[in-house]
């Protein structure tokens, strides 16, 4: 009778371990160890079907490339506002979760934002435009 | 730079969350431009690489950082290396510096193809717990990769004011014609390059014995060699050199490093010293 218990909590112990690491396999969040990551995050929430983030994107103003942007972020994101890079300084920044700079066109000829160096917003940039502001602020994702 | 990416580990998070990307992989000649650069000759004729956009014009303008030092700080790290025609192998499509992360391609969302697009929807959402992340350094030094690369350059470029901030006016003129030698005194010495207004080699670093001027067992030598009588002028000079620090004593020194061993790191990039993380500046490891 002991033994037919001990064997019928080990069954169900086993039982418990295969269940949740099967589990586990499924999940497509953990299918790779994120290992080369210095700093892993948490998935962002998602509400009907959209990241619950805000994004302030900042390119040429009436362009199709900023329509292309913000088309395609709207439908992934809960809130977008786009704004002119020309005259973007960083305070636009403020309430948004992520910054895009982006212009069109020719990059070596797109405005050069006037940043301040205090600013530490999370911000994307992008293509040679990106990469002359980071060479503004002496980045390593600079130009050259 | 091209419309890929090189394949590469893929294990980095922003492969994975929130959406899982599953770039489809192609076979490209390698670029001749690859095999100008040191490292270049030993690469296979192909690669692996996967789109991230159809670019259907040029005016795009993507654009590639180049791989030297990139990640010779804790605030940096490469994301995705660009397939491109103009710089070395490794050079950084995808990157992070600090709260800027730059998406070297430039093609607007609806021309990148459906794994690029998740990867950028990827990194929007990765940068976002960057916020009030500065980056540790900016740029006050070229690394020491440069001296290699622009050596092999000293025939090639005939204005003769270009490598002023390069070389050294003796080493300019002893290699004028020998641009495999100058390669060959910067890799001897690749240890132990220096910038002072031009690549230098620290001959301290060597005369004190030590096998490199930029790993943290270097630093903890210089600091034990304080109490050595023989040795501690130059140990004090050149610790005084690669920090920011300017302690009077043995111990102070000691304290110093004992207390910030595990944050110390040494960049190039960031003007040839060594720094020390500031607490609480790297993320959990854990979400």
């Amino acid at each position: 009778m002991t033994k037919s218990f001990h064997l019928l909590v080990s069954l169900c112990i086993l039982g418990s371990i295969i269940f949740f690491c099967g589990c586990k396999k499924q999940s497509p969040q953990l299918a790779e160890e994120p290992s080369v990551a210095k700093t892993p995050t948490a998935a962002p929430s998602v509400s009907d079907g959209k990241i619950e983030m805000s994004l302030y994107y900042a390119g040429h103003p009436g362009s199709e490339r900023e329509k292309d942007f913000a088309d395609f972020l709207i439908k992934h994101f809960t809130k977008i506002e786009t704004g002119d890079l020309a005259a973007f300084d960083g305070s636009q920044s403020n309430g948004f979760d992520v910054t895009i700079l982006d212009y069109d066109g020719d990059g070596f000829e797109s405005p050069r934002p006037n940043i301040p160096h205090t600013f530490t917003k999370p911000v994307v940039t992008m293509g040679v435009t990106g990469a002359f502001i980071s060479g503004q602020r002496n980045l390593k994702t600079n130009y050259l | 730079m091209g419309d890929a990416a090189h394949v590469g580990s893929h294990k980095h998070v922003v492969f994975s969350k929130p959406f899982t990307i599953t770039p489809v992989v192609e076979e490209w000649d390698t670029p001749g431009n690859y095999r100008r650069f040191p490292g270049g000759k030993e690469l296979p004729d192909k690669m692996k690489v996967w789109k991230v956009q159809n670019s259907e014009k040029k005016t795009y303008g993507g654009v590639v950082a180049r791989s030297y030092g990139f990640t010779d700080s804790p605030d940096a790290e490469a994301i995705a290396l660009g397939f491109n025609r103009g710089k070395e192998y490794g050079a950084v499509g995808i990157g992070r510096h600090g709260n800027f992360l730059q998406w070297g391609y430039s093609a607007p969302p609806s021309k990148m193809t459906e794994p690029g697009q998740k990867l950028f929807l990827n990194c929007i959402c990765y940068i976002k717990q960057f916020d009030g992340k500065a980056p540790l350094v900016t740029r006050t030094g070229y690394p020491r990769e440069n001296a290699v690369r622009l050596a092999a350059l000293i025939t090639k470029i005939k204005d003769r004011n270009f490598f002023d901030g390069t070389f050294a006016a003796d080493l300019k003129e002893k290699y004028k014609d020998n641009p495999d030698g100058l390669v060959k005194y910067y890799t001897e010495n690749f240890e132990f390059i220096y910038r002072d207004r031009t690549f230098v080699i620290d001959e301290d670093i060597k005369s004190l014995g030590l096998s490199s001027n930029r790993t943290l067992e270097t630093l903890e030598k210089l600091v034990q060699m304080l109490g050595d009588r023989k040795k501690s002028k130059t140990a004090r000079k050149l610790l005084v050199k690669y920090t920011n620090e300017s302690f009077r004593s043995p111990k102070q020194w000691q304290d110093w490093f004992d207390k910030n061993k595990d944050r110390i790191f040494f960049s190039d990039f960031g003007g040839y010293k060594f720094f020390v993380t500031p607490e609480g500046y790297t993320l959990s490891k854990e979400p």
